[in-house]
């Protein structure tokens, strides 16, 4: 007989969560918790736990005696690692391949807001100013994508509909759907020399530290934005500081930071030419909805015994 | 005809307009060009003027009553309202436009605004200047709805762009046909139903009678309480009183608007303080590259009209019958 499976799902929406997936599973137990507190109330007897992978404490692994999957809705799991007290047993899957499209919409937000002035154009709204100032088109340019994946595959394909030039650096990678062209790493620099946009979607691991480095930025052509979707510490956060203050490069779209939350002193706030968002990359306002097939996909696998019939499977 | 007199009305910046007048002149040595920022500077040349250049929506009336010499009317953007319906236009005269060139840049430009409304642009501002970390999530284009009236130039670059966002289109015209980037295409009777659909309402007509206030208050009332409508057609097409009372009310989500019934959009109008309400200044077909982009295009126009060879001019609007 099948045993009930008790799922612990930690999600300011757990609800919309729980809601559908004890329709699709009505004879198991979901639990909606939606706050790290709440979760430690509700987990003790549960073998899985739905959550962001940074909201997953040592703590909360701590009461959970009986946890044999982590269901990551988040592409990165990369912070589970430091979980000391995680068993080995437990199986960790990620929600890769979901994030296309919020993460090409805020790609491109990026580069119409910076090409294009928002900033400005919502300052003159304030004042009442009617000041016509020709816009910068798309059209035609040249967009560089450092990290090839599924994600910048969604990417470039949008990018292409809007008549510019696709980049990809990859090692990994000698083609990609809706790229031009794509170049080694070793030459990052070449690329990043002819990109009116630079983007960094390169997941972040030792050789990624900073690979977005001073010699990086000083190849870009002064009119270049540069775009960090990726990971803080994927640039180095001092030196592109030092190039946005003088001019060198045009300007940033920020949606990740070497610190987060950003400092309060940090000078990125206050920088004209840059635009600061506190990691929304990969929401959307239908999360749940994009996720859920997937979760529902894994956990029929789960309640069927066949692990290694589950996809995206970390570990 | 060797030589003639150019009167070129652009209120723009000064490193813009001279483009113009320059690249004309390198162009064509024995013509005279008058180069002035504003209609009410353009009488004193208007009557020795044989050519007159400019975006219509620049122009006046009066230019008509003292050019009585203007045979030809280059306008530099696809509308020739301001010029043909002028009361002292006089039928005779050549208009040509730049229709075609406009495709790309507004597509652009409505995705911009599609996409600032949807990622709550102000909010995102304001958060930043107050270095607040506030996450929410943003709306995504990608399953949405878009809506365009108007199915001319500028859809048929906007379709398959907001098709590669993943959303689905829907054009609306009195002459319906198969139209690449859209998924259907629908006839003016079904206008109301596509304003009821849509995620994204885009204003692509051009400004005729039959277009004055076509969106109004019970077309506002019809859509969508999440819905944005984004005006880069003109401003007449939208009844603004009922637009504001529409967005006061969240009636509707937000709106994105590049065109007034009066512009510049005057500085105590109540649009420009609405929250739910992004302003640019007439800019969707405003952009860097727009001289270099219609300039081949007079310059092949001047050449013809000097020569007399009028038919073999480039977009000549047709006359309006009556």
């Amino acid at each position: 007989m099948m045993s009930v499976i008790e799922t612990t799902v930690l999600d300011e929406f757990a609800d919309d969560y729980v809601q559908r997936l004890r329709i699709a599973f009505p004879d198991h137990v979901f639990l909606a918790a939606h706050n790290h507190a709440q979760a430690m109330d509700l987990c003790a007897r549960s073998q899985v736990l739905v959550a962001f992978a940074h909201d997953v404490s040592g703590e909360l692994v701590a009461a959970m005696p009986d946890l044999r999957w982590i269901c990551a809705v988040t592409t990165g799991t990369d912070h589970l690692n430091t979980l000391t007290n995680l068993p080995a047993h437990v199986r960790i899957t990620s929600a890769r391949g979901i994030h296309g499209p919020q993460m090409s919409e805020m790609a491109i937000f990026y580069m119409i807001a910076l090409s294009r002035n928002f900033r400005l154009t919502f300052e003159n709204q304030k004042k009442h100013v009617w000041q016509r100032r020709p816009q910068s088109l798309l059209l035609g340019k040249t967009v560089v994508i450092a990290g090839i994946g599924l994600i910048a595959e969604e990417m470039a394909l949008r990018f292409k509909a809007f008549g510019m030039k696709t980049i990809g650096v990859s090692d990994a990678r000698k083609q990609g759907r809706g790229f031009d062209e794509i170049m080694p790493r070793a030459q990052l620099k070449e690329a990043a020399a002819r990109a009116n946009f630079l983007i960094a979607l390169v997941p972040y691991t030792a050789q990624t530290h900073h690979m977005i480095n001073a010699d990086v930025l000083s190849a870009m052509p002064q009119h270049g934005f540069f775009i960090n979707l990726a990971r803080g510490n994927v640039v180095d956060e001092q030196a592109l500081i030092a190039y946005l203050q003088q001019g060198k490069i045009a300007g940033a779209g920020l949606d990740v930071f070497a610190t987060e939350p950003l400092p309060q002193d940090s000078p990125l706030w206050d920088m004209d030419n840059v635009i600061v968002t506190p990691r929304i990359g990969g929401m959307s306002d239908v999360y749940a909805m994009q996720v859920l097939p997937l979760i529902e996909q894994n956990f029929a696998a789960f309640v069927a015994g066949d692990r290694d019939a589950m996809v995206n499977i970390v570990r | 005809m060797s030589d003639a007199n150019i009167l070129i009305v652009l209120t723009l910046p000064e490193a813009i307009r001279n483009i113009y007048r320059d690249r004309l002149a390198a162009a064509f040595p024995h013509v005279h060009i008058d180069l002035v920022d504003h209609n009410s500077k353009a009488l004193e040349f208007a009557d020795k003027a044989d050519v007159l250049m400019a975006f219509g929506v620049m122009l006046s009336d009066e230019i008509f009553v003292r050019g009585k010499n203007i045979r030809w009317v280059q306008a530099f953007g696809s509308g020739v309202d301001g010029i043909t319906d002028q009361p002292s236009f006089r039928k005779e005269i050549i208009v040509t436009n730049m229709r075609g060139v406009h495709g790309a840049p507004c597509a652009e430009s409505a995705l911009s605004s599609m996409l600032a409304l949807a990622r709550s642009l102000p909010r995102v501002i304001a958060n930043q200047q107050a270095g607040k970390w506030e996450r929410f999530p943003s709306r995504l284009l990608d399953g949405k709805i878009a809506v365009m009236l108007g199915v001319g130039v500028i859809a048929e670059a906007l379709a398959p762009r907001c098709k590669a966002m993943g959303m689905k289109t829907i054009g609306i015209t009195s002459t319906p046909r198969d139209i690449p980037g859209f998924d259907e295409v629908w006839p003016r009777s079904r206008i109301d139903e596509s304003i009821e659909v849509a995620d994204y309402l885009i204003l692509l007509t051009p400004y005729t009678k039959e277009n004055h206030h076509l969106i109004g208050a019970p077309q506002l009332a019809a859509m969508k309480d999440s819905a944005f409508l984004i005006n880069i057609a003109r401003g007449g097409v939208v009844d603004e009183q009922a637009l504001i009372a529409a967005l006061q009310s969240r009636q509707i989500a937000g709106a994105a608007l590049d065109v007034f019934a009066t512009e510049p959009l005057p500085g105590v109008h109540p649009l420009w303080t609405l929250d739910n309400v992004l302003i640019t200044p007439h800019l969707a077909g405003f952009h860097d590259e727009y001289p270099q982009m219609v300039l081949p295009a007079v310059e092949h126009n001047l050449r013809k009209f000097l020569a007399g060879e009028f038919a073999g001019m480039q977009n000549i609007v047709p006359a309006v019958k009556g």
